[in-house]
């Protein structure tokens, strides 16, 4: 190979650095010698590069034992050598002897790759989940409080219920608000119109959290209150993106949805609490539904006091819910707040998930472990020949043992690096489907603590792969190894390979069977019917500002226009506006009361929808009529109930004309006149709960979707209704378009990833059960070959070498089956919260999995077999 | 260099010195050595005075159009060593191919 100029020159300066390892004195020489020979190299220059560095090395070694006289004094002992040098001997006969069994050295590396890449992925996400705290200072001091009705969790609490806790509360050093679902702006003014994320909280939000603005300030208690100035605290982000990083933009003005806002602050970068919102405005009583007692949309933070207990704060706050409830018995019935610890509360979700999969993950590098230990021991016949010979030639045990820790250590350290490399892999993935959206934006990120661990398991794996080898490789007395009988027979730790085999198996089963389990479920939520026909429709949510549209009769004809607008549309079979759409967030609780029945008053969910709801989303009228034009603004209040909220209020009466109050801010009674079936509102998970729906006439919010059942794909309705959206009034954005097997998909997302991380993991075990199950009987049958000749020529016939054959390998299957399903049976209830329409403990699951394993092992145990029933007997006999 | 610790490897390198193959890598590819092995056997022996080491004439190397090379000759207690050598491992003279001349410095 001859290297180009450039090569030369980069070669040249590793040389004139590695110059600086030789002494002083010989440095020039020895650089102008290793220049001069650089045109006859004719290997590669890594391999130069090398062998100067040992040069160094070797210069060093002589040096440093040089007497006063000789110019480089008397040399050292050949044999015995440095510390280095051996070292040095010892990696390059590592590297020789692991090159010589590449696909073995190859299939441990990757094995304990995979099973080191998935835990460090599994641990860094723990971390971020369970072991970094909030980036809050005392982050430990904060809880968070959410709503219960009848000791459920709601979860959010009433604006107005809050300001009482504020008030009364003494438990907290402060104590805010937040509003859950970030809301929408578009902001204008001096630059180009922008969508925006507003996040909306109590003025005490900030200094709760412990966060300062880099300029300006945060909120003040005077932003709070009705009637004070607009004022909007910024994110980074948008500080950056709008102003350029200006420390000016302090007291100009951004257009909120046509309305003027002072900029006083602006936040650190890398906030972020609940949303990533592009910038806060203040909670105030007469927004957002603040003020009410029975619209439930915000979250409580707080602050506990110093020495304050979480259990000491909960009582004072149990005492303010039980006044709370006998001043205002109507709104305030049954509800209390309970408190967590906020990081506790905001990982709560991804509780099962993380640990399912970290215990499915432990096992799998458990596994990982053991296999690569294994691979080793099946090569240790052979290794310890080598061994014997190199002992005979007079290497001590010392020397031997540490020879076979450095192959391993190689070998784990190579595995270090490829899991590496997988890890940040997975860990992306992990973050990805995860989606651990109330911890905020998570990169994922290789930390010295997660090195460190990497580090730890590889050497940890690369010992337990090498030392038990090690260990019994110098131990064999050299006289017995060097017996050619030995070189063949050593038995390899058969009985650690078919332990392997059944740990193997019995992870597989359990593993299987939670991946069973949750494709059950999956298959179950897919079977499901939802209570609306999803095929072909699609939504989109409009937000339209309450400044430009703030009476009920503007709210009232823009989105009846707009619905009259896209129902002509070519390629819309029907339209629909409606305030909720189901499968997403259901909205607020209401209660409302069945007139003349003396009941309790009932959880209902609202909804308000223009006419044609029902038919777009399939949902069938069961009796009396559904929403119609003419329930005008003005008419008499009705409502369509759904089958369940019918039946809660007036069981197998005839609800048709009856009366129901509804508890707002005022009570309305509404008069029945339809009964719809029943639809699943938040998720697929969840029975229908009670819905009424009002005529958008009576109820006319300013946040909307619109459905579109189409005769053609859906998607391709999404420019016209953008068009149409456009000229009605251009400054209102339209959000959220998807089709709506697209939101009950979404609504599934975590659960897919789960059962196919769980699926993905029980696979891996799998595949080493089967491949280990392989070489035993493999094994076996080479060393039982002069059995099987013998057994043959008595006269046994191929169907009872076989079933030996088969039959051992069905025995370790067996057993392993056995703890697979014992392990299921007490560890898949762990699952429970994710399971749907299957219990944890699900014999048909159980049982086709095991009948699964058994296929595939019957399998790998096919060729071992015809091998062992195809052996001549005469062969067979001779090779002894 | 204690005479005990003369090794066949070293022996190559003389011999292959005395051959003619005077600098580092010549040594390397005439003897089939690693480089890892030759370069400390050259700075032991050299250290030891069995061989000295002188540098290509620079206008030489420059008409080349390469870097000056360190050429390695044996001293006559080098050449002495070399036939130690030939006596204890007769490989040594088979290994390099026929051409026996030996010629230590100053001879």
């Amino acid at each position: 190979m001859s290297p180009g100029p450039r090569q030369v020159r980069w070669v040249r300066s590793v040389l004139a650095v590695l110059a600086l390892a030789v002494p002083r004195a010989l440095r020039d020489r020895w650089l102008k010698e290793w220049q001069g020979e650089l045109g006859h190299w004719r290997g590669t220059l890594a391999a130069m590069l090398l062998s100067a560095a040992r040069d160094t090395v070797s210069i060093r070694a002589l040096q440093s034992s040089a007497a006063p006289s000789g110019a480089l004094g008397p040399t050292p002992p050949l044999h015995e050598g440095t510390v280095t040098r051996n070292t040095l001997e010892d990696l390059r006969f590592a590297y020789l002897t692991l090159r010589k069994a590449p696909w073995t050295s190859l299939a441990t590396v990757v094995t304990l790759a995979l099973g080191i890449g998935a835990s460090l992925a599994m641990f860094g996400v723990l971390r971020v989940a369970f072991l970094e705290p909030l980036p809050f200072s005392e982050a430990d001091r904060l809880v968070l409080g959410r709503a219960t009705i009848q000791g459920q969790l709601n979860p959010w609490a009433s604006g107005a219920d809050y300001y009482d806790y504020r008030d009364q509360a003494g438990a907290f050093e402060q104590l805010a608000a937040v509003l859950p679902f970030p809301a929408e702006v578009t902001v204008t003014g001096g630059q180009e119109a922008e969508r925006a994320v507003v996040g909306v909280a109590s003025t005490n939000l900030f200094s709760t959290l412990g966060v300062r603005p880099v300029l300006g300030r945060g909120f003040v208690d005077g932003d709070g209150v009705e009637g004070a100035a607009s004022v909007v605290v910024i994110d980074h982000r948008l500080w950056r993106r709008r102003f350029g990083g200006d420390p000016k933009a302090v007291g100009r003005t951004l257009i909120l949805d046509g309305e003027p806002n002072t900029v006083v602050g602006i936040l650190p970068a890398g906030f972020f609490f609940m949303t990533q919102a592009d910038m806060w405005v203040p909670m105030r009583p007469h927004r957002w539904g603040a003020g009410d007692r029975d619209r439930h949309s915000w979250f409580i933070v707080g602050r506990l006091s110093p020495r304050v207990t979480l259990d000491q704060a909960q009582v004072e706050v149990d005492l303010i819910s039980a006044r709370l409830e006998q001043a205002y018995p109507d709104t305030n019935r049954d509800k209390g707040l309970r408190l967590t610890p906020l990081q506790d509360a905001l990982v709560e979700d991804y509780l099962t998930t993380l640990w399912a999969l970290s215990g499915a993950v432990v096992l799998v590098l458990l596994i990982a472990c053991g296999n690569g230990a294994g691979i080793f021991l099946a090569r240790a016949p052979a290794r310890r020949f080598d061994l014997a010979v190199r002992s005979a030639l007079g290497a001590s045990r010392a020397r031997l043992a540490r020879q076979l820790l450095v192959e391993s250590l190689g070998l784990a350290l190579a595995s270090g690096v490829l899991g590496a490399v997988l890890a940040s892999v997975l860990q992306r993935l992990m973050f990805d489907y995860l989606r651990m959206e109330r911890l905020g934006p998570q990169a994922p990120h290789l930390t010295w603590g997660g090195v460190a661990v990497t580090l730890g398991l590889s050497l940890t794996a690369g010992l337990l792969a090498g030392a038990y080898p090690a260990w019994r490789g110098t131990r064999a007395s050299a006289h017995r190894s060097l017996k050619a009988g030995e070189r063949r027979m050593g038995d390899g730790g058969s009985g650690f390979r078919s332990t392997l085999v059944v740990a193997q198996v019995a992870l597989s089963v359990l593993l299987l069977a939670a991946s069973g389990l949750l494709i059950r479920s999956l298959a179950n939520l897919q079977a499901l019917d939802p209570g609306f026909a999803s095929g072909n429709v699609l939504t989109a949510r409009i937000w339209i500002p309450t400044a430009t549209y703030p009476r009920a009769e503007d709210r009232i004809r823009f989105y009846g226009t707009l619905l009259e607008e896209v129902r002509a549309l070519p390629g819309v079979a029907s339209a629909a506006v409606t305030s909720h759409i189901p499968i997403g967030n259901p909205g607020n609780v209401y209660r409302a009361t069945a007139v003349g029945e003396g009941q309790d008053p009932e959880r209902i969910f609202l909804r308000s929808a223009l006419p044609g709801y029902f038919e777009t989303l399939g949902i069938p009228l069961l009796a009396g009529r559904d929403i119609q034009s003419c329930d005008g603004a003005d008419s008499p209040p009705v409502v369509v109930l759904s089958e369940t909220a019918a039946r809660r209020f007036f069981g197998d009466e005839n609800p048709l004309g009856k009366q129901v109050d509804l508890q707002l801010t005022q009570a309305r009674r509404l008069e029945v006149v339809g009964v719809v079936g029943d639809v699943r509102l938040s998720r697929l998970e969840e029975e229908p709960e009670a819905a009424l729906y009002v005529p958008f006439t009576q109820r006319a919010g300013n946040v909307m979707s619109v459905a579109l059942k189409t005769r053609m794909p859906p998607g391709s309705l999404a420019a016209p209704l953008r068009e149409v959206l456009r000229k009605l009034d251009p400054d209102v954005p339209l959000a959220d378009l998807a089709t709506v097997p697209e939101l009950v998909q979404r609504s599934m997302a975590d659960r897919r990833i789960l059962t196919l991380a769980m699926t993905l993991l029980a696979l891996f075990p799998l595949f080493l059960a089967s491949v280990g199950l392989f070489a035993t009987l493999t094994y076996h049958v080479s060393r039982r070959r002069h059995e099987i000749g013998v057994r043959m020529a008595l006269g046994a016939d191929a169907g009872r070498i076989g079933g030996m054959v088969l039959g051992q390998g069905m025995a370790l299957v067996g057993v392993g089956s056995a703890l697979g399903v014992a392990g299921a049976l007490a560890a898949t209830r762990i699952l429970r919260s994710q399971l749907f329409g299957v219990g944890a403990i699900d014999p048909l699951t159980l049982v086709s999995v095991v009948g699964f394993v058994v296929l595939v092992a019957l399998a790998a145990s096919a060729t071992p077999t015809w091998r062992a029933i195809r052996s001549d007997p005469k062969v067979a006999l001779q090779a002894e | 260099m204690s005479r005990a610790n003369l090794t066949f490897p070293t022996g190559l390198v003389l011999q292959a010195i005395a051959r003619g193959h005077r600098h580092g890598f010549e040594i390397i590819e005439r003897s089939g050595l690693p480089a890892g092995t030759v370069y400390p056997a050259l700075r032991r022996l050299e250290a030891a005075g069995y061989l000295r080491s002188a540098w290509e004439d620079e206008d030489e190397a420059h008409a080349l159009k390469r870097p000056a090379r360190c050429y390695y000759r044996l001293t006559s207690a080098g050449a002495t060593l070399l036939s130690e050598a030939l006596e204890r491992f007769p490989a040594i003279a088979l290994s390099l191919g026929p051409n026996p001349s030996v010629q230590p410095e100053g001879a």
